[in-house]
């Protein structure tokens, strides 16, 4: 398979007042091209933090403060406003959660939608209009012609974020990046964008990466999944292997945390709450609340060890003797 | 004594003016909820969910129907005579933040509550404090500090406490895990677990997420557009959904299982303002014939406890 994206240690950090919040800390991963790759994580796990990143949209006291970001060959923190305005909607496309906020209230639904094509200069504006009609299409938005002379908020939030992902998908980006894209909308409208963005996979071909705090809309969708805890990697595997056979307490302790709707069980809580990430808790950030802790998980962090085949886990549990 | 209905609900209505239109956002709504149990009430935003735990704590004032509250008609009796029910009865709100005074210390925001009911003295209600904060599993030393101080999840627990201060016997739960972390809303969950089974809790349970509602109830309804369209024992609703609507709205939640959903449900919910002729469902039903259009249908007791308003439904029997 061939590599789209490949971090390697980064690290974001945030300049507060109180301190400095160290949002992701040593993250690393590859993504290859046609691949879905879900990040699973928690509130303050980093896991949007990591993917706004990728395409440089860091809030002002957010700062990449090591590691390198490749992206198609090209090397993302040394690229020119100019190159990386090139990246942005062009070969990376962004669906956020909340529809509402991303898109412009006075602007014409069929203005934005055509807006990528035009300002990346791809095509006419003619050509411009019949594409973001036919992709507005696509996405499942009845009677596109006539909806697109309409404002934002004449669409329902289901069908803003059809708009979203239209906008995301219309230069035919090599990687589309879904910010927890359903977790404003109801459940039904929930299991329609996730088969949208599936059709939508199908059909163009691209990478996928599905940032979501809940593990169970991944089982259909992604292929790999990263587990992320308080700004570090805590396991990654294929899909299957992390759902079926979880290696890391925190993805244990999750799983068992978690109601499912196919399954009667006893909850397990996990004790405690998330860590502060201005102080976080030395050694592996999870030992505070882990029911495996040791005494090496307090001093040190773990790296990753391998469990399986492309499976690995920050445990030091897995460490050979 | 389990059999005891505590809250029976009978054609409940409430239409909010927008404009010169209606919004019609309870129709004609009737369960019970026994004593020391659990009501699920599931529905998508906007379903009016919310508006019926509102209405049976007479927050608002319903435009019809009836609220009986252990036996007595509560629908129209004056504020006055309500105080004494209005202990019996809380509600614990999504968000803990906008829900606690932040300019009050939590033991006086607890505190509060014996003030307006005239309960125990000075030593007697700081005794309480203590004695609640300690329950839900906060440091009663923290007594005195401000809600601010708090994470997301212990707020929540403070609000828990407040709802049980005054040992009331039913508490209306809305949506009281959505603003919470995955990893702390099974505290939340085993919390009022164990409050239940302890005190004798009755809840009225409300939220969007079903496998929560699964395992928290004990009999469930299901609403659509302002109506119950479902409402039975959990077990029969989960093992033997009837509406259409229940069925997919069923089938849409994300299992770990991995089974993937057989119906997707096309369209979004209507306009409670100029709601469909016939059933609410109708524009959106895989399975609609042509009485759909034309007739409202009734919530129909189709087997022992297990109530639908479909006509298809109807019609199968």
């Amino acid at each position: 398979m061939e590599l789209l994206l490949s971090i390697e240690d980064l690290r974001v950090y945030f300049y507060r007042p109180e301190g400095v919040l160290k949002a992701v800390d040593g993250l690393s991963y590859r993504l290859y091209k046609g691949e879905v790759l879900g990040i699973v994580g928690e509130s303050g796990s980093g896991k949007s933090v990591s993917v706004l990143s990728i395409l440089r949209l860091l809030p002002a006291n957010g700062r990449i403060v090591s590691g390198s970001i490749i992206f198609d060959g090209k090397d993302i923190l040394n690229l020119s406003r100019e190159e990386l305005r090139d990246l942005r909607g062009k070969d990376i496309g962004i669906v956020f959660q909340d529809p509402m906020s991303s898109l412009n209230p006075v602007i014409t639904i069929g203005q934005q939608v055509m807006e990528p094509l035009l300002w990346h200069n791809l095509c006419s504006r003619s050509e411009a209009y019949e594409r973001a009609k036919e992709m507005l299409g696509l996405v499942g938005i009845p009677l596109p012609e006539e909806r697109m002379k309409e404002y934002p908020f004449q669409f329902s939030g289901g069908m803003r974020q059809r708009v979203m992902i239209a906008l995301a998908l219309i230069c035919r980006p090599k990687l589309l990046i879904a910010d927890e894209p359903t977790t404003s909308l109801d459940v039904t409208i929930q299991a329609q964008i996730i088969r949208l963005l599936k059709r939508m996979k199908e059909e163009f071909g691209m990478s996928v990466i599905l940032i979501t705090h809940n593990l169970a809309l991944t089982t259909n969708f992604c292929d790999r999944l990263i587990i992320m805890y308080a700004g570090n990697m805590m396991e990654t595997g294929r899909t299957k292997d992390i759902l079926y056979n979880p290696s890391h307490p925190y993805t244990k302790s999750l799983l068992d945390a978690v109601p499912d709707i196919e399954v009667d069980k006893e909850l397990i809580p996990i004790p405690g709450t998330i860590p502060n990430l201005i102080d976080p808790p030395s050694g592996c950030r999870f030992h505070p609340r882990c029911p495996n802790t040791m005494d090496i998980c307090k001093e040190e962090a773990p790296p990753l060890f391998d469990i399986d085949t492309d499976h690995y886990s920050a445990c030091w549990l897995y460490r050979r003797a | 004594m389990k059999d005891r209905i505590l809250i029976s609900v009978r054609n409940l209505r409430k239409y909010f003016p927008r404009g010169k239109a209606l919004v019609h956002a309870v129709e004609d709504v009737s369960f019970n909820i026994r004593k020391g149990e659990t009501l699920g009430l599931v529905g998508e935003s906007g379903c009016g969910k919310s508006t019926v735990a509102r209405l049976i704590l007479r927050l608002i004032n319903p435009d019809g129907g009836n609220i009986i509250f252990d036996g007595i008609d509560i629908t129209n009796i004056s504020e006055k005579a309500l105080k004494p029910f209005r202990r019996r009865m809380q509600i614990v709100f999504q968000d803990p933040v906008s829900s606690l005074n932040p300019q009050m210390t939590v033991g006086t925001i607890i505190k509060e509550q014996f003030a307006i009911h005239n309960m125990g003295s000075k030593q007697e209600r700081e005794k309480w404090v203590e004695e609640l904060l300690e329950r839900v599993g906060i440091d009663p030393n923290f007594k005195d500090a401000y809600p601010h101080e708090f994470s997301g999840g212990q707020q929540q627990r403070i609000c828990i406490a407040r709802a049980i201060a005054l040992k009331s016997e039913f508490i209306v739960c809305d949506e009281p895990l959505s603003a919470l972390d995955v990893s702390v809303q099974a505290q939340i969950i085993k919390l009022l677990e164990e409050l239940q089974r302890e005190l004798g809790l009755t809840y009225l349970f409300i939220s969007h997420d079903l496998a929560v509602v699964k395992h928290l109830s004990n009999s469930i309804a299901v609403m659509y557009l302002g109506k119950v369209v479902e409402y039975a024992e959990k077990e029969e609703l989960f093992g033997n959904p009837l509406h259409p609507y229940t069925i997919t709205l069923l089938s849409s939640v994300p299992s770990l299982k991995g089974k993937e959903a057989d119906v997707e449900l096309k369209g979004e919910p209507p306009n409670p303002i100029n709601p469909p002729e016939g059933c609410p469902f109708n524009p959106r039903c895989p399975s609609k014939v042509d009485i759909c259009e034309r007739e409202i249908p009734t919530l129909e007791e189709v087997s022992k406890g297990h109530f639908v308003a479909c006509h298809i439904v109807s019609d199968r029997r």
